[in-house]
């Protein structure tokens, strides 16, 4: 029982020990789908590498937008950190980079989950009193998750390179650092032009 | 319950931790003696398990697919373990 639960709890901070290539990439896929329609409801989109917030304006968050954005962004992420990857091993498959990527994602959920318990004050009430959203219970809480939601996903990304790429320490800390600059960056640009 | 003691070949000095060799083999059946110094392989100087893992991908016909199903692992991470044997293997050769 005590081994079931250690075995539990390193599938938690590692899960591409186990899973990674086209299982990954697909529940990866499907869970980012499933995130981006409680986000469509939560009035929150995924229109980066690594970020989650709600939308000024809920009647701006079109399907194509939600289902969209989270796409784009993640297949930056994965060609920045492909291309990165490449200047020191030869010896990983996209598909598995891929699919760990995708997979690193499903933390998000949670973040969307908590969004849809947020009923966020009109602009003119947050423009007159900007700390009326820390007094909203909702707001905080989805704050909360956000934050341990964001560290996860980081940690899951750390793993998913570690695995799919056989890189550790130094390089694996450029490619990542850089993979997530450049690909937000990358990701922002594109979202744009779309 | 019973408990079993895994008696494993010794590789390194436990006091200098230096290579160990073989100096002495014995015959079970009739007891003849053989001295030498003799180098231990190199596929010994792995651990238990690196041999273990060893064993097996060459019985499943050197096929990290399945190494991984038997071993309910990803594909990259069996293909990381192997990376790592190799590693050590080559070191080995180098010293």
């Amino acid at each position: 029982m005590l081994m079931k639960r250690n075995d539990f709890a390193r599938l938690l901070l590692n899960p591409f020990s186990r899973l990674a290539g086209w299982p990954a990439l697909l529940s990866g896929l499907c869970v980012m789908v499933l995130t981006a329609v409680v986000g469509y409801y939560a009035g929150a989109l995924s229109d980066g590498v690594l970020d989650v917030h709600f939308v000024d304006d809920p009647a701006d968050l079109t399907w194509r937008k939600a289902l969209l954005f989270p796409l784009v962004s993640q297949a930056c992420l994965v060609f920045v950190c492909a291309l990165l990857s490449l200047i020191f091993t030869r010896n990983f498959r996209l598909l598995d980079l891929a699919g760990t990527l995708t997979f690193a994602r499903v933390p998000f959920l949670l973040s969307m989950l908590a969004g849809l318990a947020v009923s966020l004050p009109s602009m003119a009430d947050i423009a007159a009193d900007p700390f009326v959203l820390f007094r909203n219970f909702g707001f905080v809480l989805f704050l909360i998750v956000n934050v341990i939601v964001v560290i996860w996903v980081v940690v899951w990304m750390v793993y998913a390179v570690r695995v799919s790429c056989d890189l550790k320490s130094g390089k694996l800390a450029m490619v990542l650092i850089l993979s997530i600059v450049v690909g937000e960056v990358l990701a922002k640009y594109l979202l744009l032009k779309i | 319950m019973e408990i079993f003691f895994i008696v494993m070949l010794p590789v390194y000095c436990p006091s200098c931790h230096a290579q160990l060799h073989v100096r002495k083999m014995q015959c079970e059946q009739c007891g003849t003696e053989v001295s030498g110094n003799y180098e231990l392989p190199e596929l010994a100087l792995l651990s238990p398990d690196e041999q273990l893992f060893v064993l097996q991908f060459v019985k499943n016909s050197g096929s990290l697919k399945e190494m991984a199903a038997l071993r309910r692992l990803s594909y990259p991470t069996v293909r990381n373990m192997l990376n790592e044997i190799i590693l050590k293997l080559n070191a080995y050769e180098t010293k």
